[in-house]
């Protein structure tokens, strides 16, 4: 029968209406119209159950679950730490893609390409800020859900190779935020990497070859910048994507792992869910993931534009290290045992044998109990661990251990190279031009913000008792103009101190466009 | 249940509006300031700060502090016929002056072309051998441009007043000289273009370090030609008749001979002599 | 009850009614994330870029006539006729050469397939379909104020004060009209 015979036989409504049924059916992969509103109703599924289809028969769902175990679908024990990694990663992917459209990996014009995103790009600054964040998040979460893993138990038996996987995902992930740290080009990156890359050299077996390999020359340039672009776009994700493919098909062919206290020590129940505690993915487990997808989306956004911006500092010399240079957040542990002794063991043999250890913990661990009473040991060395790794974290800090001489500290926090600091922030118009003495209390109102620095600048100065009588001397002048309004000013602090053999002296130049106070 | 989609509904709205809050921010039309513009003006901004310390750490030795150039050493640059185009015209270049300016720092002057100024422009752009990279160039170039508005708006400036020239003797009488001034004097008049106060270090002349020390053993050397008779006495001829004795190794007639003729006065020449005097 | 019926006789519930909004706010976030990424990606163009606005002092107009006067960076061609200016693309309108002026022939001649067409871009002989494209300009006089500008069909701007400004705009180009 042809179609008009078709439309003659049934009526024109009860046609089209098939029609669209028929392309329901196709794109969810087998349910029907009324199957869909079935779903978003909360209407109890018909038998036989039509919601299995898109799992069994369609692409999208087909490595999903048709139903959870109830109790794994509360916040505890999992706080979906799991979904939020992946969805973190979706995230990287595509705000990355997007950047992707605008920088370019060689060092004389990376800087200009982040500068161009950043001022000359509709939204630019927010795709990079959203990517910058979410890595940072990333790598938090990511964290939070081995040490989740771990405390629950789930990578005894059978689960141990999903926890292998899951290690090399931390070290794919730990690899994608350190390459990426490379590619704005600018003095904050360039540094970090140096320093990280330089531990990389400290390996007894190979340390050169590693080095040169990741470098491409001896030292961070376009070589090395087009690696680490590499490794960040293609490399590294690929294989993310390809172990994460693998340890959640690993999660699912065993199933999610129980609540420690459901289960006798040494059973695992997962795979057996009687009828009554399922919980089916559609509608229910899809909606709360969809929830948990909008909340992060919405904390990302709101905290992009309102709260955080990624940094951008001066462009990247090679001929000049910053103060107090700093390694990215995740990797100040390794900092801080730097700082303890010889750095081909802190550096290189400790971290290694340290991840080795974590990748075999399921091998090597055999208590067969997930129960928490059981685990007493493993608990506390997990706190410990946390512990240590915070206290590390905090001797990583360049606070910490390494001062430079008092007045060169004192001015790095009043003038620091790559930070606003106290006088880069005050309102262009508080800067008075003038000469003025810290040890000399000016009553003077007329710029009462630069008052309050000049009283902090006293009192940093006063804290250093290797600056005994010391005292600051800040001269502000005007520089530039446009014949009536001045727009760049010339700030000099200049510290003295008794038997001052050379005293401190730094300038710094400020503009009235550069709002440093935002 | 229902309140989780009920919420998922609210916070993909709250999205939407944020996102929508933030194109509407961004500046997207012509003629706006957005948060794209602000930003573009913090980056020039920026740029002229990097200049204006890269001018200070390589430049000022002959442009001058406030770029008012030193006679016979460099051009101003803080000056009205440079954003005129008036200088382009009499150079013959017929470019924008924000490319003449970023092509003269990035290549210098490698070749001899201006007998007013002897000692050429070292080059700077990395491109071509020197230590600057290209940023750093535009950084100096945003800088130099920036002085464009005051340059033009200022008057042309007042004829310096006439000095009345110390002369060329060595027994005119000088007055008491003050050494502090003696250094201001010797950035100002460019010396320190040519020589370093850094041991050993060759600019053009001899480093002056320690220059109040040898003086009093350089007029006992067999080959001194100069009438000198005290270590004081040496710097000043030194100063006013350049040619009476040239220490080996460096050629005659490189530097000014007018120094005594035209521009110290006897107060300056004995702030220099009292400069130099402290340089042990 | 047919498929049809059975979907057509129930009502619709809270729940499915939220259901329906949720999907919507997610289909305007979509649609909305997919317009600020076309956003993102269209090019912008600064002036003094093509793409962007060239400006141009009437002091330097060629006179009226004469050979006309070449912008390369804006790829385009200041003719001055006696009926007025034009911003002329320099690209032919066959197949993409760039042609050039013939100070012999006094006409625009392509070296390419031999399209030749007159100094205000109108088609003469040649392989071409249609006339010289031509940009729109501005004439703004020395407040900024617009007194001219080209019109829809891409006709001349009499520049009539000495001390004006035209801005040529390579971001807005008419398209010359086909020849029969």
């Amino acid at each position: 029968m042809s179609i008009l015979d078709e439309i003659r036989e049934q009526g024109a409504k009860k046609f089209v209406f098939s029609v669209i049924d028929d392309t329901v059916v196709r794109i969810t992969a087998g349910l029907s119209i009324n199957d869909v509103r079935g779903v978003l109703r909360g209407d109890p599924a018909a038998k036989p159950n039509p919601r299995v289809k898109p799992h069994t028969e369609g692409f999208v769902l087909h490595i999903r679950p048709t139903f959870y175990h109830q109790a794994v679908t509360a916040l505890y024990p999992t706080f979906r730490l799991g979904f939020l990694s992946a969805m973190l990663f979706l995230i990287e992917i595509i705000t990355g893609a997007i950047l992707m459209v605008f920088y370019s990996p060689t060092p004389s014009s990376a800087y200009e390409s982040m500068l161009k995103i950043l001022s000359g790009v509709p939204l630019g600054q927010f795709m990079r800020d959203a990517h910058r964040l979410s890595a940072e998040g990333m790598v938090i979460v990511v964290c939070l859900h081995m040490l989740r893993t771990f405390l629950t138990g789930s990578y005894k038996a059978p689960r141990q190779f999903t926890w292998l996987t899951g290690v090399v995902l931390l070290l794919v992930t730990l690899g994608l935020s350190f390459t990426g740290y490379l590619l704005p080009w600018d003095q904050l990156a360039f540094w970090a990497v140096t320093i990280g890359t330089s531990m990389a050299e400290k390996a007894p077996v190979g340390g050169q070859e590693a080095n040169l390999l990741l470098r491409g020359a001896a030292s961070i340039g376009p070589n090395g910048l087009l690696r680490f672009y590499l490794l960040h776009v293609i490399f590294l994700p690929l294989i993310g994507i390809l172990v994460l493919a693998v340890h959640y098909y690993k999660v699912i062919r065993h199933g999610h792992s129980l609540p420690p206290g459901m289960e006798a020590p040494g059973e695992d129940n997962a795979r057996k869910v009687p009828p009554d505690k399922r919980v089916p993915f559609l509608p229910d487990i899809l909606t709360t993931e969809l929830l948990w997808a909008a909340l992060t989306i919405a904390v990302l956004v709101v905290g992009v534009t309102f709260f955080y911006h990624a940094p951008l500092e001066h462009h990247a010399d090679p001929n000049v290290t910053p103060l107090h240079t700093t390694a990215p957040w995740y990797f100040l542990w390794i900092q801080g045992m730097l700082k303890l002794g010889d750095p081909t063991i802190m550096g290189v043999v400790l971290p290694t044998v340290i991840f080795l250890f974590l990748a075999l913990i399921p091998y090597i661990d055999f208590n067969r109990s997930r129960l928490y009473k059981d685990r007493k040991i493993a608990l506390a060395l997990a706190s410990i661990v946390v512990a240590v790794l915070v206290v590390l974290t905090y001797m990583g800090t360049p606070q910490y251990g390494t001062e430079a001489p008092p007045p060169d500290e004192v001015g790095f926090h009043f003038i620091p190279p790559e930070q606003p600091g106290p006088i880069r922030s005050l309102p262009f118009d508080q800067l008075v031009v003038g000469e003025y003495d810290t040890a000399k209390t000016s009553g003077a109102t007329i710029a009462p913000k630069l008052n309050e620095v000049l009283q902090e600048l006293q009192a940093d100065i006063t804290k250093h008792p290797e600056l005994a009588g010391g005292h600051a001397v800040l001269v502000i002048e005007d520089w530039q103009g446009d014949g009536k309004t001045v727009n760049l000013k010339k700030v000099t602090l200049r510290i003295l101190w008794d038997n001052v053999a050379q005293p401190y002296e730094n300038t710094v130049y400020i503009h009235r466009d550069s709002n440093y106070s935002e | 249940m229902q309140t989780r989609i009920a919420l998922g509904a609210v916070l993909f709205m709250l999205v939407i509006a944020v996102v929508g809050y933030v194109i509407i921010n961004e500046g997207l039309l012509p003629g706006q300031t957005g948060r794209m513009q602000k930003f573009d003006a913090q980056v020039q901004g920026r740029s002229i700060e990097s200049g204006a310390l890269l001018f200070q750490n390589n430049c000022v030795g002959c442009h001058g502090v406030q770029g008012q150039g030193i006679p016979g050493v460099a051009p101003a640059l803080n000056a009205a016929d440079l954003f005129s185009g008036e200088r382009l015209k009499k150079v013959g270049y017929s470019g924008k002056v924000e490319d003449y300016i970023r092509g003269v720092i990035s290549v210098g002057r490698p070749i001899k072309t201006n007998p007013s100024y002897p000692s050429p422009m070292p080059t700077w752009g990395q491109t071509f051998g020197g230590p600057l990279r290209d940023d750093q160039i535009n950084n100096l170039t945003n800088f130099i441009m920036n002085w464009k508005d005051q340059a033009l708006a200022a008057p042309s400036a007042p004829a310096a007043p006439a000095v009345q020239a110390v002369g060329t003797s060595l027994d005119t009488p000088l007055p008491a000289g003050v050494a502090d001034n003696g250094q201001k004097i010797f950035a100002a008049q460019g010396c320190a273009a040519c020589h370093s106060l850094k041991l050993d270090e060759k600019i053009v002349g001899p480093s002056l370090a320690g220059v109040a020390a040898r003086a009093g053993d350089r007029i006992k050397a067999a080959d001194y030609k100069g009438k000198a008779t005290t270590g004081e006495l040496y710097l000043r001829e030194s100063i006013v008749q350049p040619g009476a004795y040239v220490v080996p190794s460096f050629l005659d007639g490189v530097m000014p001979q007018d120094y005594g003729k035209a521009k110290l006065s006897p107060q300056d020449l004995a702030d220099l002599i009292a400069f130099l005097l402290t340089q042990k | 009850m047919s498929a049809e019926t059975v979907a057509l006789s129930k009502g619709v519930t809270r729940r499915e009614f939220v259901n329906y909004v949720w999907g919507a706010t997610m289909a305007v976030f979509m649609a909305e994330m997919g317009g600020a990424i076309f956003l993102y990606a269209l090019p912008r163009f600064k002036a003094g870029e093509f793409g962007g606005t060239f400006t141009l002092p009437a002091s330097a107009l060629p006179t009226p006539g004469s050979a006309p006067l070449a912008n390369q960076e804006g790829r385009f061609w200041i003719a001055n006729t006696d009926q007025g200016v034009y911003a002329i693309y320099k690209v032919c309108t066959h197949l993409g050469c760039l042609y050039g002026w013939s100070s012999l022939t006094k006409r625009f001649e392509c070296p390419c397939h031999g399209s030749k067409f007159q100094l205000n871009g109108t088609y003469i002989e040649g392989p071409a379909p249609r006339s010289l494209d031509r940009f729109v300009i501005q004439v703004q006089d020395a407040s900024g104020q617009v007194i001219a500008q080209t019109d829809a069909n891409g006709g001349p701007v009499q520049v009539t004060d000495p001390n004006a400004t035209l801005a040529i705009d390579t971001g807005k180009r008419i398209e010359g009209k086909r020849h029969s």
